[in-house]
């Protein structure tokens, strides 16, 4: 589905990514880990075509991620930030609907609210909720959009146990119904027998 | 929001009644006013000060308080900054400037077409400069925009200034009148064009509105959904430049209605940019009116400076609401 050929990404001229080559097929969920400062949100970063190659390409569908329109992109592949930026009083609801833009219907995005546990934060306005409410309304907004490829930079640093759970099990369900999903994760490998693939030292 | 229809009612209730009033008050007491109202070619000195005097001044304070009003809203939305506004982002000088340089070169007249193109073209540039100046790493920095807009701005309108007092020609105090904000000087051959470029800039901005919504979930996550932030962000600035390009060459630079009508009027209505466009524009009408007819009559015969009262009017209510209220911007 989608897979990164000899990618480099340098910020300056120090290289932060040398040279990472990975396959990551539709069907499956690959995690990222790796202790901090090691590039892991570069590489997703550089994954879901939000950063210049310094060489290399990241193909999509057996296409070239940079020759596809911002729009197309929209519909292909969603990606949750490690921060979500919500700098205006919208309601959660307002927020959802936003994702209209990449295709969204009324639909799929009450199916996400449902999925990620936030029906009673609906009408909440999304600067007054907590990171971690923040961090499953973006995924919620990723998920409503229902692409086939779904990146996802650390969805499970500011979770509870229960919600941790939740989003887990989520995109497994996701990766099961033929989507492809990519996250970055702080867990041991040990706790990752839920995955298909582990990427690290990279 | 429920607070919408309820507000938009006593607003508009309140416009109606303001602009009744401006009509009936002004230095010459008219006589027959209705008569007058009804009869604009009779040949009475009360139809003529009506007509050809206070009416027009009336339809530019409510034109250019809704420029003002839409293009804080753009400034603030194409920048995801609750500081922005067209004198702070340097475009209102970057109008201002454009026009003195027009007129002193004789290429075009205050309030003209020419003299509105010509400063839309000066607001675009000076806030593109802003904006290039403010870019560092691909990014805006939210304070670095504001203070190096300020920095822009005031350093433009020291130019203005000195471009202004240096002038020895007739229209010398009409020109330097014009550059402290004034609607005295407006005429009624100059409101088609007025009224045309803020028609344009208001559709404009109503078009973008969708897209601003998805720039307040940051760049990276409208790409996401998408949209293109840096076409986004070239829209709603083209339509800020024509805005604040009739409103500047019309009645000069009139300080704090851009920044407190969009925020205004998102307390009440909510960040949703389409609705919050139309109120803006109908908040700045309804205080440049306001503003403009306290100016012209509380010291009458003398005129005083519009700015006085857009600020007057304007800071408090912001300040009360936004201490009361949440305000719609993110706090971190």
């Amino acid at each position: 589905m989608i897979s990164a050929n000899s990618i480099v990404v340098s910020r300056g001229a120090n290289p932060i990514i040398k040279d990472f080559s990975a396959e990551f097929k539709a069907g499956t969920i690959t995690v990222i880990i790796g202790p901090n400062g090691c590039g892991k949100s570069t590489l997703l970063a550089a994954i879901a075509g939000d950063l210049p190659l310094t060489s290399g390409a990241v193909s999509l569908k057996e296409k070239d991620l940079a020759s596809y329109q911002f729009a197309e992109l929209a519909k292909l592949r969603s990606v949750v930030l490690q921060q979500p930026v919500f700098n205006l009083a919208f309601t959660v609801q307002e927020v959802l609907a936003m994702a209209r833009a990449a295709g969204s219907t009324l639909e799929s995005e009450s199916a996400a609210i449902t999925r990620l546990g936030i029906s009673e934060l609906v009408d909440r306005k999304v600067t007054q909720l907590s990171g971690g409410e923040r961090q499953r309304v973006a995924i919620a907004l990723a998920l409503a959009v229902d692409a086939p490829v779904l990146l996802l930079d650390e969805p499970l640093a500011a979770q509870d146990v229960e919600s941790t759970n939740r989003i887990i099990e989520l995109l497994t369900t996701e990766a099961k119904a033929g989507k492809t999903v990519i996250l970055v994760a702080h867990l041991p490998a040990a706790d990752l027998n839920w995955c298909d693939q582990i990427i690290q030292n990279f | 929001m429920r607070n919408r229809g309820t507000f938009l009612t006593i607003n508009l209730v309140f416009l109606l009644a303001l602009v009744a009033l401006s009509l009936s008050v002004g230095a010459t007491q008219i006589d027959g006013l209705l008569s007058a109202l009804l009869h604009p070619s009779a040949n009475t000195s009360a139809a003529e000060i009506l007509w050809q005097i206070r009416i027009p001044r009336i339809v530019t304070a409510l034109i250019v308080g809704a420029a003002l009003g839409v293009a804080g809203a753009l400034a603030q939305g194409a920048t995801n900054n609750p500081l922005a506004e067209p004198a702070i982002l340097g475009t209102s000088a970057g109008a201002a400037l454009a026009v003195v340089i027009g007129v002193l070169t004789n290429v075009v007249v205050i309030g003209s077409v020419g003299a509105m193109a010509v400063a839309a073209i000066g607001a675009l540039l000076a806030t593109l400069l802003t904006l290039r100046f403010a870019t560092l790493d691909r990014n805006v920095s939210p304070l670095n925009l504001v203070i190096i807009g300020l920095s822009l701005s005031a350093t433009i309108s020291a130019i203005v200034g000195l471009l202004t007092t240096a002038i020895t020609r007739s229209d010398a105090r009409s020109i330097s009148f014009w550059s402290f904000g004034s609607l005295a000087l407006t005429n009624s051959s100059d409101l088609i064009p007025l009224l045309i470029f803020t028609i344009v800039g208001i559709a404009l901005a109503l078009f973008v509105s969708p897209k601003l919504d998805l720039l307040s979930l940051g760049d990276a996550t409208a790409r996401h959904l998408g949209i293109d932030p840096r076409r986004v962000r070239r829209v709603a600035l083209i339509a800020l430049a024509v805005l604040i390009g009739a409103a500047v060459s019309t009645v000069g630079t009139i300080s704090f209605l851009g920044l407190a009508a969009p925020h205004i009027a998102r307390l009440i209505g909510g960040p949703k940019h389409r609705p919050l466009i139309l109120q803006s524009a109908l908040l700045g009408a309804t205080i440049l009116l306001l503003a403009d007819t306290l100016a012209r009559t509380i010291a009458s015969p003398n005129e005083l400076n519009v700015g006085l009262f857009t600020a007057l009017i304007g800071a408090p209510i912001l300040a009360l609401l936004v201490r009361n209220r949440q305000s719609s911007w993110s706090q971190s």
